[in-house]
């Protein structure tokens, strides 16, 4: 079989809200809309995905969060209600989706081999945590395509930032080996939001957007700071002012997902697509894309 | 016969993590799941109207949260644990009483929601503390969430409005802080059979604060805790003690430590809290 390779990858925030504001028939509860520039933003990611025809898509979620290792889903389906437990008044999804279980056992097998804690999750009563589902559902939502969910090990949070970060470039080495071992073509989801400081109450309803900026000046300044460096590819700038970024706005990119992806894809240097940035209960999101089968610039 | 006075007829601070339902795996989970099953027994004997139960696997944004829905039932596996098998569970709230607590406490400015969805769900700890100390589901609990951004003045708070609340509406109810002490777990795969507490320095935090309770030094616990936090890892910034501390101040005057080791690194205690009313 012909080497794999990664044809895509995106940042693809999670905030329940985007589905809510979607209304989709999977979740139970109803919207006036909202967040529109957000989803407007996913427009051009499922486009880009129809485009690009994966054979699957992998998806790194800090709410599947694990203490032990970096866990891949193993159950050839998966099936079931998602209720997100902070928000379950936008959030009731009934999800259900095909898993690539041959690259999981793949990615197991690589992340092993360069020296990470690793394990399959085969419990097939497993709940899909919804950070997993929003990304996939605002990147596919017609879940055609097989996916693989992977956890955020929330271990490096005992040690040092760096210490989370570096292990999670070794992770998205794995990961890139993986997919090639397997020859298929993928796409990759960092599901996380940047700044992540946030109001702690929300209008009624939730949907009102004249209530709806961002937390702090100073976090939309790192946001923009941050999206800078990404766009242009300056991925050793970024990992050095990453700590700091994640000290001052409680990022989410802490989970490992950008690192893992920006990793996986070989630190491209390219200029991505920023298809768009918005506030969720004052978090900053951005939705952006970097299309590797039009890059010329990987390291 | 002695009246039944309203108010609190027990409290225990327990863990929660499958661990506990797999004995045989390490002399530490033994040690604790015995202990665990002693409460069990002494919180089923006084016969509370409601277990409340204080849960720091139930997260919440938005304020601290209240389980309201009648009855909560299904199969729960644990995102982490998922290898410990699944965890059915079965809950019947008292909903009347979540939802005082939520409109109640919301009063001191304190931002509240109550929680009634079909298929939400209910944590790792709720499900191990309801295994064990109420296992044929037949007592009505009232499940409260560990709100992310409470200070341990702020939990306190919503300890003591909970307990005055519970008083108001002539319940008895058991009080149940489900949460660790220290919280560093181990990172790896380990032998169950050689658990230990991952750090010398928590393993030495927890004994302290072990100790203080025993001696009923609540009030050096709570001006030491912000070292605790920063010299440890206490579960949730220790919350589930200042919630606790809330509900008893006044009333009960020590902990009786049932049992304390570890669960996968982190430091577990069972420990019961006695009055001079305790049989």
């Amino acid at each position: 079989m012909a080497s794999g390779s990664i044809a895509a990858g995106f940042i693809a925030p999670h905030p329940p809200h985007l589905v809510y504001g979607e209304n989709p028939p999977q979740n139970r509860v109803k919207s006036q809309g909202g967040w529109e520039p957000l989803r407007w933003a996913y427009q051009h990611c499922r486009e880009s995905i129809k485009r690009l025809k994966p054979d699957v898509i992998l998806v790194h979620s800090p709410h599947w969060t694990t203490i032990v290792g970096h866990h891949f889903a193993d159950v050839p389906k998966l099936k079931g209600r998602s209720v997100d437990p902070i928000f379950p008044h936008l959030f009731q999804y009934d999800f259900e989706m095909m898993v690539d279980t041959e690259l999981a056992k793949l990615c197991h097998e690589e992340a092993k081999r360069a020296g990470l804690t690793a394990k399959l999750m085969q419990n097939p009563n497993f709940r899909v945590d919804y950070g997993t589902i929003v990304s996939l559902h605002m990147l596919n939502p017609s879940w055609d395509i097989p996916v693989l969910p992977i956890s955020a090990n929330n271990s490096p949070y005992f040690y040092s930032h760096e210490v989370g970060q570096e292990q999670m470039v070794r992770l998205g080495e794995a990961t890139r080996r993986a997919i090639e071992r397997r020859g298929v073509r993928a796409v990759l989801a960092a599901s996380n939001t940047l700044s992540h400081l946030h109001f702690s109450q929300e209008p009624n309803p939730p949907e009102d957007m004249s209530q709806e900026h961002i937390q702090s000046h100073q976090q939309y300044l790192w946001d923009m700071r941050i999206i800078g460096m990404l766009r242009k590819g300056q991925w050793s700038e970024l990992r050095s002012v990453l700590p700091e970024y994640m000290a001052a706005t409680f990022a989410e990119v802490k989970s490992g997902a950008l690192m893992w992806m920006a990793s996986a894809m070989g630190f491209p240097e390219m200029e991505a697509k920023v298809h768009g940035f918005g506030t969720v209960i004052g978090t900053g999101n951005v939705v952006m894309e970097w299309d590797l089968t039009t890059a010329k610039g990987r390291k | 016969m002695k009246a039944r006075r309203s108010g609190i007829a027990g409290a225990a601070w327990v863990p929660g993590l499958p661990h506990l339902l797999h004995p045989n795996q390490s002399r530490s989970w033994e040690g604790l799941n015995k202990a665990y099953q002693l409460v069990g027994d002494r919180l089923r004997a006084l016969k509370p109207d409601v277990i409340v139960i204080y849960s720091t696997q139930w997260l919440s944004v938005l304020g601290t949260s209240f389980q309201t829905a009648p009855r909560s039932q299904g199969v729960h596996v644990d995102d982490n644990w998922y290898a410990l098998g699944d965890l059915p569970f079965d809950l019947k709230s008292d909903s009347e009483l979540g939802e005082t607590f939520a409109s109640e406490i919301s009063r001191y400015g304190l931002p509240t929601k109550t929680v009634n969805f079909e298929s939400f769900p209910i944590d790792t700890g709720t499900i191990i503390a309801q295994q064990f100390l109420n296992p044929n589901a037949d007592i009505p609990v009232s499940i409260v969430s560990s709100w992310v951004y409470a200070d341990a003045e702020k939990s306190k708070l919503i300890g003591k409005t909970m307990r005055h609340l519970v008083e108001r509406q002539g319940k008895r109810a058991f009080f149940v802080a489900c949460s660790l002490m220290s919280g560093r777990y181990f990172t790896e795969d380990i032998n169950p059979m050689e658990d230990k507490v991952s750090s010398p320095v928590d393993d030495a935090w927890n004994r302290k604060i072990l100790g203080w309770l025993e001696s009923g030094d609540f009030s050096t616990i709570e001006k030491e805790s912000s070292t605790f936090a920063h010299e440890s890892v206490p579960d949730m910034q220790f919350n589930a003690f200042h919630w606790l501390h809330g509900v008893l101040e006044g009333t009960h005057s020590k902990g009786w430590v049932l049992n304390y080791g570890p669960i996968w690194g982190t430091g577990a205690s069972v420990i019961e809290f006695i009055n001079e009313e305790t049989p």
